[in-house]
């Protein structure tokens, strides 16, 4: 679980229930449930200063939402009590808390304070706070809740009994029971979730709550790229069944597990608030909603035309591809470049490391949040070329990006259809000089079709320019850190001191430290410990400097922070970045 | 009133759904407005666009289709129609790093609003599984 993650969920949730001005991004997972709005907001309590309170209550209410007692970690969604003040870390917060400073039965004060350095940061007036879980349940239902558990418990024992099935009646007993002790001791226990009906008290075959019943009623909703999101909506519900179905029959979870499920396609669209589909491409079933109608935006702000597109026979792909990723190299721009597996992808970085480039590559198997240091990094120019399969498409800004390379675009398909094209092409389109280059040896329907639209558009904004005379630029846009950390933000300026190795940085520094190790092993073996020691001091500067202590920025070449994609590597889905083939020599990871 | 159980593991298609909707509490920080910082103006296709959609919007249409093309300043074009109907938004994105860079631009454009990033916990999805024929509980 990604602690910034269920900080920023909280915050969301929070910010519904208190606010009208809020904007709420999300993925399709916000299909998925959570808890109630209103266990989660019958769970809240103010304090206001110059009100009256009871410490010891308020510590009960805390505990019951899901807060713990940490009188020494004082971390997010934890409270202490010091002396005649009580500081609570509420769950919506990164880096400030609360402090509430009592006065007998008197809330003489409260603040708030920077949990790190015990300063105060401002006073407050009054405070609401928020359970530390979505899935937070008043005392009564949790009862009544259990009862129900415990019910559906014996009635499915009985069940699996006359079937003979005893494994699974153990394994179920036994977890089950498990759960309930969690539940009645803590008020909540691991996977809680596949309890939500109980604890929503909704009928079988029921929707558990989710984020759509926070929404208010006169809320907005953009779907973004709706070619991929709603499809992916209708997605959603589908598999879940099947694998809820097979966890219940083997014992692993109550039937009622089945009901923790996301909002089926109809489900959510009786639920949607009114709605904007956007995208390049709409897709069929939001064009079939407005009967065709669109309002479309085909001219740039900027005045930037579609790119040309060229075609290129298949057959000397990799070749010219290697060509033209060292001329818009060398021009200061990105190459993308798509291919049909993953597997081609790997295969693809590593030759085009060898033959020179900064290559990486990026799949569904590189992990989410690495795939955006990967893009970051591309942007900053820690390496020119980034090799992909479909994740190059929609809404990918790169305005770096000089050219996107298609392999292989004749061979119809999914990846290879009109939509997907289109979107891939508008990937070069971001900068005045981008170019497409489809590796083709016929001309293929969906081909046709996408260059007909291109050409379409181009026409349309050639003509917009001229007639206003505007002259195109590339976008200017801050390579923002989404998930910037702390450490990144106050970072201490030191300098290596280290010349010959500076430029190591973001290559293969930990492939260059692992063979200084072995040559200080091999001097102190040699009792040459004065040169041991020098190496040593080598090694914890590179260290250092690696861990973010940073090089002076004038001398320093831009350092990535993206770890994936390495050339000579695979990813696969159930396990982290490997290095290809069976060499015994281990060699890092790089960077 | 007593919770239901469920006595088998087909899947229930309710005969009617009506989508639930609680009540909720009064709000403590409501009544703020949506202001949009930026040093652009709409231009391009774009001011015909936004007036389009908020018109539309404003008229009780349920649904509206934007077809605009990359680079086109879709984000911007959404942010100026939130900014021109003053309501609370979500914008769903097909995965977490469209949603990311969505969150980034917003988050730019309203430095005063609750912008807010709701994701999946996992890095990446991996749900309770049974696999019976290898005997995998994952």
């Amino acid at each position: 679980m990604n602690e910034a993650i269920d900080r920023m969920r909280h915050s969301a949730t929070r910010a519904l229930l208190e606010r009208d001005d809020v904007i709420i991004v999300a993925s399709v997972s916000c299909l998925y449930g959570i808890g109630s709005v209103e266990t989660y907001s019958a769970m809240t309590f103010s304090l206001k200063k110059g009100g009256t309170a009871d410490q010891k209550e308020i510590v009960r209410k805390l505990v019951a939402m899901q807060y713990k007692r940490g009188d020494l970690s004082f971390a997010r969604g934890n409270f202490r009590v010091r002396g005649d003040s009580l500081e609570i870390f509420p769950s919506h917060y990164e880096d400030s808390a609360w402090r509430i400073s009592f006065f007998g039965d008197e809330v003489e004060a409260i603040s708030e304070f920077d949990p790190l350095t015990g300063e105060t940061v401002a006073k407050l007036d009054a405070i609401k706070i928020y359970a530390n879980s979505h899935y937070v349940t008043p005392g009564p239902t949790l009862k009544q809740a259990s009862e129900a558990i415990r019910h559906e418990l014996n009635e499915r024992l009985k069940e699996l009994n006359a079937e003979g099935k005893l494994l699974e009646a153990q394994r179920l007993e036994q977890r089950t029971n498990f759960d309930l002790e969690m539940i009645a001791a803590t008020g909540s226990c691991a996977g809680i979730e596949n309890y939500s009906r109980f604890l929503t008290g909704r009928l079988p075959g029921e929707p558990p709550p989710t984020l759509f019943e926070y929404l208010p009623e006169n809320a907005v909703l953009f779907i973004d790229e709706s070619h991929v999101t709603v499809p992916q909506i209708g997605a959603m519900a589908k598999g879940d069944h099947r694998r809820k179905v097979t966890l219940a029959e083997y014992g692993f979870r109550l039937p009622s597990c089945i009901d923790n499920r996301p909002l089926r396609f109809s489900e959510w669209d009786a639920m949607r608030p009114q709605t904007l589909f956007v995208s390049a491409t709409p897709g069929p079933w939001e064009m079939d909603r407005t009967g065709g109608v669109f309002v479309e935006q085909v001219i740039r702000p900027t005045g930037l035309i579609d790119p040309p597109v060229l075609i290129r026979p298949v057959e000397d792909q990799v070749e010219d591809l290697i060509q033209e990723a060292k001329k818009t190299a060398a021009a200061g721009y990105r190459t993308l470049v798509t291919t049909l597996t993953k597997r081609m992808a790997e295969d693809l970085t590593e030759f085009l490391h060898e033959a020179g480039l900064r290559v990486r590559y990026m799949h569904s198997d590189v992990e989410t949040l690495e795939r955006i240091e990967l893009i970051r990094d591309l942007r900053l120019g820690v390496y020119d070329v980034l090799v992909g399969i479909n994740l190059l498409r929609e809404g990918l800004d790169i305005p770096e990006c000089g050219l996107v390379a298609i392999l292989d675009a004749d061979k119809e398909g999914f990846l290879r259809s009109e939509t997907s094209l289109i979107q891939t092409i508008g990937r070069a389109a971001r900068n005045v000089e981008g170019r497409v280059i489809l590796y083709a040896d016929r001309i293929t329907g969906s081909m046709e079709r996408a260059m007909a639209e291109t050409d379409r558009r181009r026409a349309k904004q050639q003509e917009y320019n001229e007639l206003h005379g505007i002259t195109p630029t590339t976008i200017k846009r801050n390579i923002g850190d989404v998930l910037a950390d702390v450490s990144m933000k106050d970072g201490l300026v030191v300098d290596t001191g280290d010349d010959e190795t500076q430029h190591l940085v973001g290559h293969n520094l930990k492939a260059y430290i692992a063979e200084l190790e072995e040559q200080m092993k091999k001097a102190a073996a040699d009792l040459e410990f004065e040169t041991a020691a020098a190496i040593r001091d080598q090694i914890r500067r590179l260290e250092m400097d690696e861990l973010g202590v940073p090089v002076d920025e004038r001398t320093a070449p831009v350092k990535g922070r993206a770890t994936g994609g390495v050339a000579g590597t695979r990813t696969t889905r159930f396990s982290k970045m490997q290095k290809k083939g069976f060499s015994g020599k281990r060699r890092g990871a790089g960077r | 009133m007593a919770v239901q159980i469920r006595t088998n593991l087909a899947e229930t298609e309710l005969a009617q759904f009506t989508p639930h909707r609680p009540a909720r509490p009064e709000k403590s920080e409501g009544g703020r407005a949506f202001v949009m910082k930026t040093e652009y103006t709409p231009s391009g296709d774009q001011p015909a666009a936004i007036a389009e959609l908020v018109a539309q919007a404003e008229a009780g249409e349920r649904d509206q289709v934007l077809l605009g093309v990359t680079g086109s300043g879709k984000t911007f074009t959404m942010a100026k129609v939130i900014e021109a109907v003053q309501r609370p938004a979500l914008i769903l994105a097909p995965n977490k790093i469209l949603a990311a860079q969505l969150y980034g631009e917003f988050k730019s454009f309203f430095p005063d609003n609750a912008v807010e990033y709701f994701v999946s916990y996992y890095d990446y999805y991996q749900p309770e599984a049974y696999v019976p024929r290898s005997d995998s509980y994952i």
